[in-house]
């Protein structure tokens, strides 16, 4: 009996169809729900309106930059500040795109940009977790698991800024804090996965990106200032570090 | 590459200073929202929650507007 239900789970362990790429993405979507919603409400305290915030979601479907393009919009950057800041948010998936990409090199060009327009810190999480197992991937596994993300998200947004709109004044309810609530959770969340003996690197860095902002809040407007610090914050960070 | 790794906590505590930065110039900042900050920090550090901390900082700050009118 043990032996049958092992390699039952040894066979869906190595089953590669879209119905396990779904079945793989049930665990993340919790993630998606809370930040998903939290993402709608903000982007409507900001004042964009819910059918936008669903084109973001769509469109953009990232999570950082969603809550950054709030919050920018808000302090009405214009839309190059917004691009440029975006795309040095979402860099990373430069990054996670190239460490997937030389095991899906039997799959079509056009099959694997889908995959790779579509990967998010989760699924590349639960991706590189296969990976490390030194289990195979198909194509067809990997649109499931996305696919199942990317759908989740866009309803966990539009949930949000129908929520927000119900809340007449916001402001009241103190719901335009919920975007620096939020970042500081991110930072927090960042925090706890570095290891000890890095951490003083990151609270100096921390300190040094704080001490930039303020210095630049005298010479230029809050959202470069963020974008500058950024940029000056992590060189700061790759040349201090041993 | 090692450049990127350093962006996301250079970009979340610069988009957190930002944030309690007041709007009259330089050095004024927002004394409210520095007031709700700490404790929303030390509630993410024991909870480790995104959910929870976005809830109790909203409520915490809901209730400093609600007693200070």
């Amino acid at each position: 009996m043990a032996n049958v239900h092992e390699s039952i789970e040894a066979e869906e362990k190595s089953d590669k169809s879209f119905r396990q790429g779904v079945k793989d993405c049930i665990p993340t979507l919790l993630g998606y729900i809370s930040i998903g919603v939290a993402a709608g409400v903000v982007g409507v305290a900001a004042g964009i309106s819910a059918l936008e915030v669903v084109l973001l979601a769509v469109l953009v479907y990232a999570g950082s930059a969603q809550f950054i393009f709030a919050a920018l919009v808000l302090d009405g950057s214009p839309a190059a500040a917004i691009i440029l800041t975006t795309f040095i948010v979402n860099l990373r998936h430069f990054l996670m795109s190239a460490t997937l990409a030389p095991h899906f090199t039997q799959f079509s060009v056009w099959r694997n940009i889908g995959i790779g327009i579509l990967l998010t810190d989760e699924t590349f999480g639960v991706a590189s977790g296969k990976l490390q197992q030194k289990q195979q991937m198909s194509a067809s596994w990997m649109n499931g698991l996305n696919i199942t993300a990317y759908l989740c998200w866009i309803a966990s947004c539009a949930a949000g800024a129908i929520f927000g709109n119900w809340l007449s004044d916001p402001e009241v309810f103190g719901l335009d804090f919920a975007l620096p609530a939020m970042f500081i959770a991110l930072l927090v969340l960042q925090l706890d996965a570095i290891e000890s003996a890095k951490i003083k690197h990151y609270l100096r860095l921390i300190v040094c990106v704080v001490l930039l902002m303020i210095g630049f809040s005298f010479v230029v407007s809050s959202h470069i200032a963020v974008l500058l610090a950024t940029i000056i914050g992590a060189t700061i960070g790759v040349v201090t570090e041993k | 590459m090692k450049w990127l790794s350093y962006i996301p906590i250079c970009i979340l505590t610069a988009l957190v200073v930002s944030s309690v930065l007041g709007e009259n110039g330089p050095l004024s900042f927002d004394w409210q929202a520095i007031m709700i900050l700490i404790p929303t920090i030390l509630f993410a550090f024991w909870t480790k929650s995104l959910l929870f901390t976005v809830v109790v900082g909203v409520v915490l700050m809901a209730a400093l507007r609600f007693f200070t009118g």
